[in-house]
């Protein structure tokens, strides 16, 4: 079969190459998703307009801490669209600021905003939307089908949420044909993983993201009864030649194989690339080590908004590789490719206080995705 | 392996080494001394697993019931003495000298009248340009002198370009006068010319400490850090990941040829949040005082070819060449590396280096000739 | 989908009209927001003569560069309205 037979995975907005400034507009969130990270919700901090110049004023004035030739301006929570008007403020100074300082980034940026999608009709969210619509990439977290998404995507009295939030999906998708959703997989949503990805493909979501928590959920047999599904999966795809439409993030092409120790030794988590700012004007090296984050350990901070960055604090990161984290089974593995980690999770989870000890908690659940990948490459009659 | 068991006699026993003076206020309320049965538990404890102990006294000497205690073990005596106390009392000449740097410090000098075999002198930074005046008198008394910056956490580059002429100064100093009467060890300036490795502190893998508390640390500074910050005691302890403690994890230090650095554990996880990865302040004064030595070497009164050559630098920071300005490949960075820590091998011929490959690794040469012979590198699939 | 290719620049060009592309786009999307800060009381004046000044600059480079492209690839029986030029491929694709 031809490769433009089957529809690849999009590619990263310049490669991956791209800084990504995260603010922390808020910590609240109409949801209780009993898998979200934050460890605890339905305080009233948000960001005030204060700190989020202050820190766009540092930034673009420290061209050489951030070097990087494009940039994304993401907006997460809680639930950011909570505060859409402190978004708005926040972009339009942003966007004034990189104008009049004939900042590169002028010429190449992006606005992320990863949303729960209640309140994606709302007059301002549209109104904000529309304002930006070259520039704007949103994700709507519609987590698969009804039964998947109720499950863990919760209102405080434990309603699901699928039912407010579908219509706005599909109005998402009216609006922006290539739109997207982040499906996350924990233990209890194993059955429905197949059965999610061929919904949201109904739906019209052409690329499904969706991956297993890196977080230590996993028992004996999950791993089977994943790769069952995924091999569920794999076959309506492939039986009903959906592959030439639709794509879904476990099936890739590049997985599972063995990788070097000198060229294939980059950190696969961005921690460290990217800067997120807390409500108070905090730094971080990504949202996931902020200290509501985080179970075991004492949260990451990298510098403040009034005293900028630390370099100190990010030198392990510029200097976290595969293979200085792994210990010798992962490093020698030969399935590694594409397996992932996240790098607050390993901090979080460490025997010490230490981002240089990675977590294996994934690691059935990948070899099982390997398996099913293998086979579902064969069946297409492309053999990785 | 641990070799060496350091004993913290007391609390009022101050800080020898890189750490503030800031760091006493925790510890320093009351008076703890070490109770004599734990001494003489660790004292069997040494015997049975041959190990060195290290005592750490102020002005207490070790009293002739202590050296009872000892009688039979391999130790030795490291004295911090308060600036106002004299060092006449300490007859064993082979003991460790330590002293903060102050303005009574000059008086000390004079009165004494034999040479220590090793003396240490803690510097701040408003003593930094006077290290040429205290080192040619403390030369007069001590056959190996070791400076050490207790400030070096607050450094900027003012303090290193002060640093950097002093030791000129003194480099010009001794080709006129020492180094072509006497042979002088100086940490700073002439280890660095018989170092072929790495000759770190080597902290929580070479040695340990016990604190007056009977408490099991890394170090000194981290029980004067908090004294709840230990690893167990002496009769059952475990440092977590320990593998991180030793050199070839430093990810940093594997591609640096700053053997007289300390590589202090302690400096590493209060500046950078983790133990293995060196400060920006660390790596810069390594390399001034690398440089100066490799200075050193073209001075007239030397001959070059007694020791091991020293290749200039284009950077103070290893960490320029993966993500800073001066950021290079990766196969130029693996050639660089390689060629500075190969200069002591300089002049060996193939067949000895080859030979001792072998004795060491015998698979080794299988790797390097699947990479020479058969030019089979993986590509970024992982594929041969 | 397969599309119908015209003619295919090179990376330089495909760069300098990707700027352009996204200055543009930057620009006026910018002047939305200056009018909605004028409509807060915002004293916007620098900003907006300096952004209008942009975009008169910016629209004539972006126009500048498809009459150098038609004229380089011999494009001459299309109007700039009726090409398009995909980023990735570099290859310019007439519109429908």
């Amino acid at each position: 079969m031809d490769k433009e037979n089957y529809l690849d995975k999009p590619q990263q907005w310049k490669e991956g190459r791209a800084l990504t400034i995260t603010f922390i507009v808020t910590e609240d969130c109409q949801l209780r998703c009993k898998y979200c990270y934050i460890q605890k919700k339905g305080n009233n901090n948000k960001m005030s307009l204060y700190i989020a110049k202050t820190s766009i004023d540092y930034i673009l004035k420290n061209n050489v801490l951030f070097p990087e030739q494009s940039v994304i301006i993401e907006f997460v929570g809680g639930e950011p669209l909570l505060e859409i008007e402190l978004i708005e403020q926040i972009s339009d100074y942003f966007k004034t600021q990189m104008f009049l300082l004939d900042h590169p980034w002028f010429n190449s940026y992006r606005i992320n905003i990863s949303t729960n999608g209640l309140l994606y009709n709302d007059k301002n969210v549209q109104r904000y939307i529309m304002k930006n619509k070259y520039h704007i990439n949103l994700t709507i977290s519609l987590d698969g089908n009804k039964e998947k998404h109720d499950l863990q995507r919760v209102f405080p009295d434990g309603e699901g949420s699928y039912l407010k939030i579908i219509g706005n999906f599909i109005l998402f998708l009216n609006q922006f044909t290539d739109g997207r959703t982040k499906v996350t997989v924990s233990k209890l949503d194993i059955p429905h993983v197949a059965d999610s990805v061929l919904h949201l493909f109904s739906l019209g979501v052409k690329f499904v993201d969706i991956n297993c928590v890196f977080e230590d959920v996993w028992e004996i047999k999950d791993d089977l009864l994943f790769e069952e599904q995924l091999i569920k999966l794999a076959d309506e795809i492939i039986d009903k030649k959906m592959y030439i439409n639709y794509s879904c993030s476990f099936f890739d092409k590049t997985i599972g194989k063995p990788m070097d120790s000198f060229y294939d030794n980059e950190n696969w988590c961005g921690a460290g690339k990217m800067l997120a700012i807390d409500p108070r004007g905090g730094f971080y090296p990504c949202l996931r080590f902020i200290q509501y984050s985080l179970k075991n350990r004492k949260e990451k901070l990298i510098g403040d908004a009034i005293n900028g960055i630390n370099t100190n604090k990010l030198r392990p990161f510029k200097l976290l590789s595969r293979t200085a984290q792994s210990d010798h089974e992962c490093v020698t593995c030969s399935v590694a490719r594409g397996c992932a980690w996240c790098q607050a999770e390993n901090y979080d989870c460490a025997k010490s206080n230490t981002i240089f000890e990675r977590s294996k908690s994934i690691c059935k659940m990948h070899k099982a995705r390997v398996r099913a990948n293998n086979y579902y490459w064969s069946k297409i009659g492309e053999p990785v | 392996m641990i070799k060496t068991i350091n004993i913290l006699f007391s609390n009022q026993v101050s800080l020898y080494c890189y750490n503030s003076n800031n760091i006493l206020k925790t510890v320093n309320n009351t008076n703890l001394i070490i109770s004599k049965a734990l001494l003489k538990d660790i004292s069997i404890f040494g015997l049975k697993n041959n190990i060195h102990l290290n005592l750490l006294l102020s002005d207490n000497y070790l009293s002739e019931e202590h050296k009872s205690i000892f009688k039979n073990n391999s130790y030795s005596v490291t004295y911090k003495l308060a600036h106002n106390k004299l060092a006449h009392n300490i007859d064993d000449t082979s003991s460790i000298l330590v002293y903060d740097l102050s303005d009574e410090f000059d008086f000390l000098l004079s009165k004494r009248p034999i040479k220590y075999s090793n003396m240490v002198i803690r510097i701040t930074k408003n003593r930094l340009n006077s290290i040429l005046d205290i080192f040619s008198k403390v030369i007069e008394i001590a056959d190996r002198v070791n400076f050490i910056h207790v400030d070096l956490p607050e450094y900027t580059s003012s303090e290193f370009d002060v640093y950097k002429k002093q030791l000129e100064q003194i480099s010009d100093y001794l080709s006129h006068k020492i180094f072509a009467l006497n042979y002088m060890e100086l940490n700073f300036l002439t280890d660095r010319l018989l170092l072929f490795n790495h000759n770190n502190c080597n902290a929580g893998i070479d040695h340990i400490t016990v604190g007056p508390n009977g408490k099991c640390y890394i170090c000194p500074a981290f029980y004067y850090d908090n004294p709840e910050n230990n690893f167990g005691d002496i009769y059952d302890w475990e440092i977590p990941n320990t593998h991180l403690y030793e050199f070839e994890n430093c990810p940093l230090c594997k591609m640096c040829d700053c053997y007289q650095c300390k590589r202090c554990i302690y400096l590493n996880l209060t500046l950078t949040g983790d133990v293995n990865i060196p400060s920006k302040q660390q790596c810069v004064l390594s390399h001034i005082e690398r440089n100066a030595s490799m200075k050193l070497l073209e001075n007239e009164f030397i001959n070059k070819n007694d020791f091991y050559p020293i290749y200039e630098l284009d950077y103070l920071d290893p960490l320029d060449l993966i993500k800073g300005t001066k950021s290079i490949s990766l196969d130029d960075r693996a050639k660089h590396v390689a060629n500075i820590l190969s200069a002591p091998l300089k002049n060996y011929n193939k067949m000895d280096i080859i030979e001792a490959i072998y004795k060491i690794e015998p698979m080794m040469l299988t790797k390097i000739k699947e990479i020479l012979c058969n030019g089979n590198v993986r590509d970024s699939n992982g594929i041969r | 989908m397969e599309m119908l290719e015209i003619a295919m620049v090179s990376d330089e060009e495909r760069d300098e009209i990707q700027m352009l592309f996204e200055r543009k786009n930057g620009l006026s999307e910018l002047l939305k927001s200056v009018v909605d800060m004028k409509q807060q009381g915002d004293n916007i004046d620098i900003i907006y003569d300096k952004l209008v000044q942009d975009m008169g600059k910016t629209n004539l480079k972006y126009k500048l560069w498809w009459d150098k492209i038609i004229d380089k690839y011999k494009l001459q029986n299309y109007k700039i309205s009726q090409l398009r030029i995909d980023f990735q491929s570099k290859k310019i694709i007439p519109t429908k």
